[in-house]
């Protein structure tokens, strides 16, 4: 005991200070992922989905996972969206293969002038619902605080976790992570947005996007071929080869078939110098008719 | 006297531990792995930002439909 003098206090002190902040919960957190978990989200059957300011037809539950997120009326409607850090994160989770993931904003309001205008001018084409009597947050007992208001859905729209990922790169980690275990991941080297929003499409239009391919590297790219999802899209590069420095821009056309609803279209594109293809998409939604 | 207090600091501090182990564990207790990795990830993340205040043309704060950067033109994908 006489080795043990008072000098080893302050260090005892911060041990015990590092030990009992190791998991550092806060009870609401604790309670939220408790009640929710496990519990399956009901929509509304009433309310329609629209993409800006067009109704379109969109089975919501057909996919392997779903995120879900409620916007309530209080306050600043508009910037608690966060439309464009959306659009960022969709597009993101669409690049996973393997596995199809939905979205749908909800939000307390009606559809009037401001949101649409919004929804245009940030050019968000991913699915909302207009719910002024706040009927979903009613019907599935969410809790107060909108920070609970966000969620990752599986195929049977049961909750496997709660949290806003556009608000906290933590909980984007933590759906990345739970998508990507039965999917993977395909990040383009060559194009710094390989996922498009084509938002509504006419049936029987054909839609034409571009996709920069910039070869930032050392070597030269050579391409070997490109591959489509469907008879419905088509590719072409402007070089066969693409030079340290140098940009090659690929053209991809989709021709829009007659059935309404969601479509998910690919390209992609290989080269002999690279052992995973170049994988560009386009997604959307076909509908009947829209002047 | 010297020694007493030393070792009335160190029971403490370690009962201090032990306690908030114990706390910690039954935080956690009967949680499946994605459950506390869903808690801490919640826990780290700052709190919600409040939205509250409505947006008035001509606040300086607030500019209507303002959600970040707007894009006037069609993204590029490049």
């Amino acid at each position: 005991m006489k080795y043990i003098n008072l000098k080893i206090l302050p260090n005892l002190i911060v041990l015990s200070i590092i030990l009992s902040s190791c998991h550092n919960i806060r009870k609401d957190d604790r309670n939220a992922v408790l009640n929710l978990t496990g519990k399956e989200i009901i929509l509304p059957d009433s309310l329609g989905v629209m993409i800006q300011d067009v109704p379109v037809e969109y089975d919501f539950s057909f996919a392997d996972y779903k995120v879900v997120t409620y916007i309530d009326s209080k306050g600043c409607t508009t910037c608690s969206m966060k439309l464009t850090p959306w659009n960022d994160l969709i597009n993101e989770f669409k690049t996973i293969e393997g596995i199809d993931v939905n979205f749908l904003m909800i939000l307390n309001k009606d559809a009037d002038v401001d949101l649409i205008s919004a929804l245009k001018l940030n050019f968000f084409r991913h699915p909302v619902m207009f719910d002024p009597q706040g009927r979903f947050k009613e019907k599935n007992s969410l809790p107060s605080s909108p920070a609970y208001h966000t969620m990752l859905l599986d195929s049977d729209n049961k909750v496997v976790a709660v949290g806003n990922p556009v608000l906290s790169p933590k909980i984007k980690d933590l759906y990345r992570q739970i998508l990507t275990e039965n999917g993977t991941e395909r990040s383009s080297e060559l194009c710094q947005k390989p996922v498009v929003a084509l938002g509504v499409v006419n049936a029987g239009d054909s839609v034409v996007r571009q996709f920069n391919l910039v070869n930032n590297g050392k070597d030269i790219w050579n391409v070997q071929g490109i591959t489509t999802s469907c008879d419905c899209v088509s590719a072409t590069i402007s070089s066969e080869m693409i030079n340290p420095g140098d940009t090659a821009v690929l053209t991809m056309s989709f021709l829009a078939d007659t059935i309404p609803g969601y479509f998910s279209k690919y390209a992609d594109i290989y080269f002999q110098e690279k052992e995973n293809s170049e994988h560009l998409l386009v997604h959307g939604f076909i509908v009947n008719c829209i002047n | 006297m010297k020694k007493q207090i030393m070792w009335i600091a160190f029971a403490t501090i370690a009962a201090a531990v032990a306690v908030a182990g114990y706390y910690d564990h039954s935080q956690t207790e009967g949680l499946t792995p994605l459950q506390i990795a869903n808690i801490e990830s919640l826990s780290a993340s700052p709190d919600m930002p409040l939205f509250d205040k409505a947006c008035v043309v001509g606040d300086k704060y607030c500019i209507p439909n303002y959600m970040g950067v707007i894009e006037f033109s069609e993204p590029r994908n490049d």
